[in-house]
C-alpha cells in the first residue's frame, strides 16, 4: 500500500475533504480531516433527494454514504470546530489546528436537551445520524450570546448537567505528510442582488434553501404558509455571469438543481407550473439531451433575466423581464420565486492561501491547476487542493477531483520517502 | 508478473496479474499507461493506430499551452521499458475474473493473448459532422471543424482568402462544453492568424468546465460577433452562401454572406466502446459510454471490478478530466491488484456445488461478472460485490450470500413477523445502501415510524426472494414491505429492477391464495430522505390498521 505510515491533514470535511480523506485512508495512510463548523458533510449533506420516478443523479445521496465510510473508518481522525491558525516546514509539516470548545458533555442525555429547549434553536443536530456527535451547540447562538461562557451557563440551566465545564479554545500540532485543501464554498449572497426583494419578500427563497426544505421535508413548500405553490419560478445565474459584481464564471451546477428540483416537485404536483428565466442552459453530464428534452415539454424557459421582483397580496411575487423577442416588460406574479444562487469563493481562502503560501486565482478560488493538465496540484510541493475550493463544482466532479488529489497526494508521498 | 497473495485462515491464496491492459491511442490512454508504470504495473498499451503520435487524438480540444507537456509524455512512454505498444491492435477476446484476465489483441493478422490483472478502457472520441442534420453538402467554402483543424495546423493559404468565416453550433445536437471549447479556441486561432471577422452562430453557450468562462471572455474581448437563437438559422449555398436569422439583441433580420461556413461537429462515445463492452461484458450507459449513468458508480468504476473506463470512454470529458481519470484509474487498480488485496471479502456468495445445475441462471443475472463456470458455477471472490441478485435467482437455491443466508433470513424474518406488538406487524426488507440508512435517518430525526415495524436489512433489494415475502405472511406478519432505491440508483445496476418485478409476482401468488395482495408494498426512497422513509411507513402502517378494522 502506497501510503502506509504517512500522515495526510485534510482541510474541510464537505464531500471533496470526505472523499479525499476516504481514498487516503483506504491506501494506508492515516488522516486527520479538520472541519470548521460543528458537523462533517458539508453543503452537499444538506441537499434532498430529487428523484421522481427515477434517480435524477444529482449526487446528495452518495454523500450520505461516504460520510458513512469515513465515520466507520479508523484511519481517519476527525476534528471538529477546527481550523488551521498556522503552518511550518516544508515537504513534511507541522499544522497547528485552533479547536473551539465542544461546550456539551456527551454522556448528558443531549436528545432530551435538545427537545427541551425547542430544538434547533440553544442545541441543534447535524443532517444525518451519520454526523457523531449528532448534537451541538447553535453557532448562532455564540455569536448571539457574546461567547461560549454565556451559552454554557442558558445550557446547564436548561438541562443541567448538559454544559461541559471546559469552555476554552484549545491548540494542537498535528504532524503532516501531505495537506489537501478542500475548504469548498460560500454560497452566493442573495442580498447582493437586492432588486429581487431576498430576505424582504417572504416567498423569495435561494436554490440551498429549496434544497435544503427538499431535505428535511421531501417536498418543495412556501415559506409563507407551507403550503406546496401551484406556480414557481426560478431564475437562474444569481450571482454567476454576473461582471457588475465581480462574478464573471459559471457557477456549473445551478441549472442542474434548478431543473431537477422543477421536476422532482413537477412529479409531487404535476399541475404545478415552473418557469426558468435563464441565459443559457448548462449541461449536466451524460443523460443531460434527454432529460433537458424532457425539462423542454414540461417546464417554461424564458431567455431573459428579470431585474426585478415585488411583493404581492397572498404571498406572491410579481417578477418583471423584458420579453425576449419585442423586448416589451413583462409582469407576472408566482406563488414561489427561487433565485438560483452560485457558487461563490470561501472568504477563508485568502488567509488561508496566506497560511499555506498557495496563490488565489482572479476569482478567489485556489490557482490549483489553473490551464494545467494536473488539476491538484499547487506551486507548493506537498499541498493539493480537491473540489469547489478550486473553482465550482457538481458532487461528482467534486468526488473526481479529490480522487486526483488524494492520487496525487499518494504519489508525493512515495517520492518523497 | 505476478504477486503472490498468503490468504488469512478465511481466505485462499490468490495469485494477481500485475500487468495491465490499457486500450487506446489518445493522450488519456497514454497518461494512464504512464500512471501505471510509475506505480510499479506493466503495460499493454494497445490501440488501432499506426504508431504513437504526437499530437495524438485528444479529446478533441486543442492541446494549446500543453504541447511540450504531451510531446515529453508521447516520448516517455515510447521508452518506458515497463510499457509495451501493441500498434494497429484490437480487442478480440476476453475471459477471465480481477487478477487474472485473459486477453486476445487482434495485432494486423496475428493474435496475441496476454494475461492481466485489470483493464483499463481509454479511447478517444469519435468526431461526427453534423452538416446533414443542417441539410448543407460539404464544399469549398462549407467545412467541417475538423477540415478547419487542418487547414488551421497545414497553414492553408485557401484560408488567407476568407475574410469572413461564421460558424453553426449547437442546433442539430444538445451541445456540450467541449463544442463550445472547441468552437471559441478555434475561433481565436483564426482571429490569431489575421484580421478576419468571425460570426458565431450557437444554440447555447455550455460554460460549466473549468476555466471555459474565461476562455469565452477572452474570445468576446478579440473581437468575434456571438449570436445566441434559440431558432436554427435559414442557410442556403445557392447560389451564394448565406445566413438569415433574427439578431435577438438588435430584435432585427440578418444577413450574413460567409466566405466560408463552418459546421458543428459532434463528440460521440467512442466507436470501440461497443464491441468492448460486449467483450468485456460491461453494462453500458447512455449515449455509448462505458459507465451507467448512477452516481454510485464515481470516477473511473464500471459494472465490474477490475475494468475502469478513463476519459471519452465514460462521459464527455476534456483532455484534464481525461488526466485526471488516467491517475483515478492507475489508482483504482492499485487498490485490487496491490498486496493483501486480494483477500477474499469477508461478505461474498458462495456455491453449493452439489445443487448447483449449471443452468447458468447466475450467470447472466450478475451485474459484475463474477461468475465462470468449470464443471459447476464458480464466483470469483474479487470480482463479486455480494450483491445476492444470484442467490435470489438461483432456480436451485444454490447460491448463498454470507451473512445474508435463506436460513439467516428465516430466523430474522420469523423473529420479526412474530414479534407481538399491537399495531399491525410490518416486516420491512430494506436495502443496505439506501432504505437502511433512510430508517436510521428518520429515527434520529424522530420522524414517526409505525409501532410494529420491523426492519430486516438485505444487501440489496434485489436479494429479496418471494419466498422471504411469503414466508413473512405465514409468520404472521400483517404487512411486508421491500423497499429499494429509485430506478438509476442502485449500486448494483438494476437490483431494484429484480426487486419490483418480484414483488410484483409475489402479489399475483398473495391473490391466488386468496390474501389481500394489498398487504404487501414495494417503495423507493433515497438513504438521505428520513423523512420519505417515514412517510412510506406511515401510510402503510395506517392502510393496515384501517384494514384491520373493516
Amino acid at each position: 500500500m502506497s501510503g502506509h505510515g504517512k500522515r495526510v491533514l485534510v482541510l474541510g470535511g464537505g464531500i471533496a475533504g470526505l472523499y479525499a480523506a476516504k481514498v487516503l485512508a483506504g491506501h494506508g495512510t492515516a488522516v486527520d480531516l479538520v472541519e470548521k463548523s460543528g458537523f462533517l458533510g458539508g453543503h452537499g449533506l444538506q441537499y434532498g433527494c430529487k428523484a421522481g420516478a427515477a434517480c435524477e443523479k444529482c449526487g446528495a445521496c452518495t454523500v450520505e454514504q461516504i460520510l458513512a465510510d469515513v465515520a466507520a473508518e479508523p484511519r481517519i481522525t476527525v476534528h471538529l470546530r477546527a481550523e488551521l491558525a498556522g503552518v511550518e516546514g516544508n515537504g513534511r509539516f507541522s499544522a497547528t489546528i485552533r479547536q473551539r470548545p465542544r461546550l456539551l458533555h456527551d454522556d448528558a442525555d443531549l436528545a432530551a436537551c435538545y427537545k427541551k429547549t425547542g430544538g434547533q434553536r440553544l442545541v441543534v443536530r447535524g443532517w444525518s445520524p451519520n454526523n457523531r456527535p449528532f448534537y451541538a451547540v447553535n453557532p448562532g447562538k455564540l455569536s448571539e450570546e457574546g461567547g461560549a461562557e454565556k451559552v454554557l451557563g442558558l445550557v446547564e440551566q436548561a438541562c443541567p448537567g448538559a454544559a461541559a465545564v471546559d469552555g476554552e479554545e484549545a491548540e494542537k500540532t498535528l504532524p503532516a505528510d501531505a495537506i489537501i485543501v478542500a475548504t469548498g464554498f460560500a454560497p452566493f449572497d442573495a442580498c447582493k442582488k437586492p432588486t429581487y426583494g431576498y430576505g424582504k419578500i417572504p416567498n423569495v427563497v435561494t436554490g440551498l434553501e429549496v434544497e435544503r426544505g427538499l431535505r428535511a421535508e421531501g417536498r418543495v413548500l412556501r415559506p409563507s404558509d407551507g403550503e406546496p405553490p401551484k406556480k414557481a419560478a426560478f431564475i437562474q445565474c444569481v450571482g454567476s455571469r454576473d461582471i457588475a459584481l465581480g462574478n464573471p464564471w459559471c457557477s456549473r451546477v445551478c441549472c442542474a438543481y434548478a431543473l431537477r428540483i422543477a421536476q422532482a416537485a413537477r412529479y409531487k404536483d404535476p399541475e404545478l407550473s415552473v418557469t426558468v428565466f435563464y441565459m443559457d442552459i448548462q449541461s449536466t453530464g451524460k443523460s443531460f439531451p434527454a432529460f433537458y428534452e424532457q425539462c423542454k415539454k414540461d417546464l417554461r424557459f424564458v431567455r431573459n433575466i428579470p431585474v426585478d421582483a415585488f411583493p404581492e397580496q397572498g404571498g406572491r411575487v410579481r417578477v418583471a423581464w423584458s420579453h425576449p423577442k419585442t423586448g416589451a416588460r413583462v409582469e407576472e406574479a408566482f406563488d414561489l420565486l427561487v433565485l438560483s444562487i452560485g457558487i461563490t469563493p470561501n472568504p477563508d481562502n485568502a488567509g488561508l492561501s496566506r497560511a499555506l503560501f498557495i496563490p488565489l486565482d482572479a476569482d478567489g478560488f485556489f490557482a490549483a491547476g489553473d490551464g494545467e493538465l494536473e488539476r491538484a496540484a499547487t506551486i507548493r510541493p506537498g499541498v493539493f487542493v480537491a473540489g469547489t475550493a478550486a473553482g465550482p463544482k457538481s458532487i461528482p466532479a467534486s468526488m473526481a477531483h479529490a480522487a486526483a488529489a488524494a492520487a496525487e497526494a499518494l504519489e508525493y508521498l512515495k517520492e518523497a520517502s | 508478473m505476478t504477486r503472490e497473495t498468503v490468504g488469512t485462515a478465511s481466505t485462499k491464496t490468490i495469485s494477481l496479474s500485475t500487468d495491465v491492459l490499457v486500450l487506446g491511442g489518445g493522450y488519456t490512454a497514454i497518461k494512464c499507461a504512464a500512471a501505471l508504470s510509475k506505480r510499479g504495473f506493466g503495460v499493454f498499451l494497445a490501440h488501432p493506430g499506426e504508431d504513437l503520435v504526437h499530437p495524438a487524438g485528444p479529446a478533441g480540444a486543442p492541446a494549446g499551452d500543453w504541447e511540450p507537456e504531451l510531446a515529453e509524455l508521447v516520448d516517455h512512454v515510447r521508452q518506458d521499458k515497463n510499457i509495451i505498444v501493441f500498434d494497429r491492435a484490437r480487442l478480440k477476446k476476453a475471459a477471465g475474473m480481477p487478477g487474472d484476465f485473459s486477453v486476445t489483441l487482434r495485432k494486423g493478422d496475428a493474435d496475441v493473448v496476454r494475461t492481466v490483472g485489470a483493464v483499463v478502457v481509454a479511447p478517444e472520441f469519435d468526431k461526427k459532422s453534423l452538416h446533414e442534420k443542417y441539410g448543407l453538402s460539404l464544399s469549398d467554402n462549407v467545412v467541417t471543424q475538423s477540415t478547419l483543424d487542418a487547414m488551421l495546423e497545414a497553414d492553408d493559404p485557401v484560408l488567407s482568402g476568407k475574410g469572413s468565416v461564421a460558424f453553426v453550433a449547437g442546433f442539430a445536437q444538445e451541445g456540450t462544453t467541449l463544442l463550445v471549447e472547441r468552437v471559441l479556441t478555434q475561433v481565436r486561432r483564426l482571429k490569431k492568424r489575421r484580421s478576419v471577422d468571425v460570426y458565431v452562430i450557437i444554440g447555447n453557450i455550455n460554460l460549466a468546465a473549468e476555466g471555459l468562462d474565461r476562455l469565452y471572455a477572452m474570445a468576446r474581448e478579440e473581437g468575434a460577433l456571438y449570436f445566441k437563437l434559440n431558432e436554427p438559422p435559414e442557410i442556403s449555398q445557392d447560389p451564394v452562401l448565406s445566413l438569415v436569422f433574427r439578431d435577438p439583441v438588435l430584435r432585427r433580420k440578418m444577413l450574413l454572406e460567409p466566405d466560408l461556413l463552418v459546421v458543428e461537429e459532434q463528440f460521440a462515445a467512442p466507436e470501440q466502446n461497443r464491441s468492448v463492452a460486449r467483450l468485456l461484458l460491461l453494462k453500458a450507459g447512455p449515449s455509448g459510454f462505458l459507465q451507467p449513468d448512477n452516481v454510485h458508480f464515481s470516477s473511473v468504476r464500471t459494472t465490474r471490478e477490475g475494468i475502469f473506463a478513463a476519459g471519452p470512454a465514460r462521459g464527455y470529458l476534456d483532455l484534464p478530466q481525461g488526466f485526471m481519470d488516467a491517475e483515478n484509474a492507475a489508482m483504482a487498480v492499485e487498490d485490487i491488484l496491490d498486496e493483501g488485496k486480494a483477500e477474499v471479502p469477508a461478505q461474498t456468495a458462495e456455491v453449493d456445488r452439489d445443487k448447483c445445475a449449471i443452468c447458468l441462471t447466475c450467470f447472466r443475472v450478475c451485474p459484475h461478472g463474477a461468475v465462470s463456470w468449470d464443471d459447476k458455477a464458480k464466483i470469483s471472490p474479487l470480482a463479486c460485490q455480494a450483491c445476492g441478485l444470484c442467490a435470489s435467482e438461483c432456480p436451485q437455491e444454490a447460491i448463498q450470500v454470507h451473512g445474508f443466508s435463506d436460513r439467516e433470513l428465516e430466523g430474522r424474518i420469523a423473529g420479526a413477523a412474530k414479534d407481538g406488538a399491537e399495531a399491525p406487524t410490518i416486516v420491512a426488507f430494506l436495502c443496505k445502501n439506501s432504505a437502511w440508512p433512510a430508517w436510521e435517518a428518520a429515527r434520529a430525526m424522530d420522524h414517526p415510524l409505525p409501532g410494529g415495524f420491523k426492519p430486516i436489512l438485505v444487501p440489496c433489494a434485489g436479494e429479496v426472494d418471494v419466498d422471504y415475502i411469503l414466508d413473512a405472511f405465514v409468520q404472521g406478519a400483517d404487512g411486508v414491505l421491500a423497499a429499494a432505491c429509485h430506478a438509476g440508483n442502485c449500486r448494483f445496476h438494476q437490483g431494484n429492477r429484480y426487486a419490483a418485478r418480484r414483488v410484483d409476482n409475489a402479489k399475483r401468488l398473495l391473490s391466488e391464495a386468496g390474501i389481500d395482495p394489498q398487504r404487501l408494498a414495494f417503495a423507493r426512497v433515497a438513504a438521505n430522505m428520513g423523512v420519505e422513509f417515514s412517510r412510506i411507513a406511515m401510510q402503510m402502517h395506517e392502510r393496515l390498521e384501517k384494514r384491520k378494522k373493516t
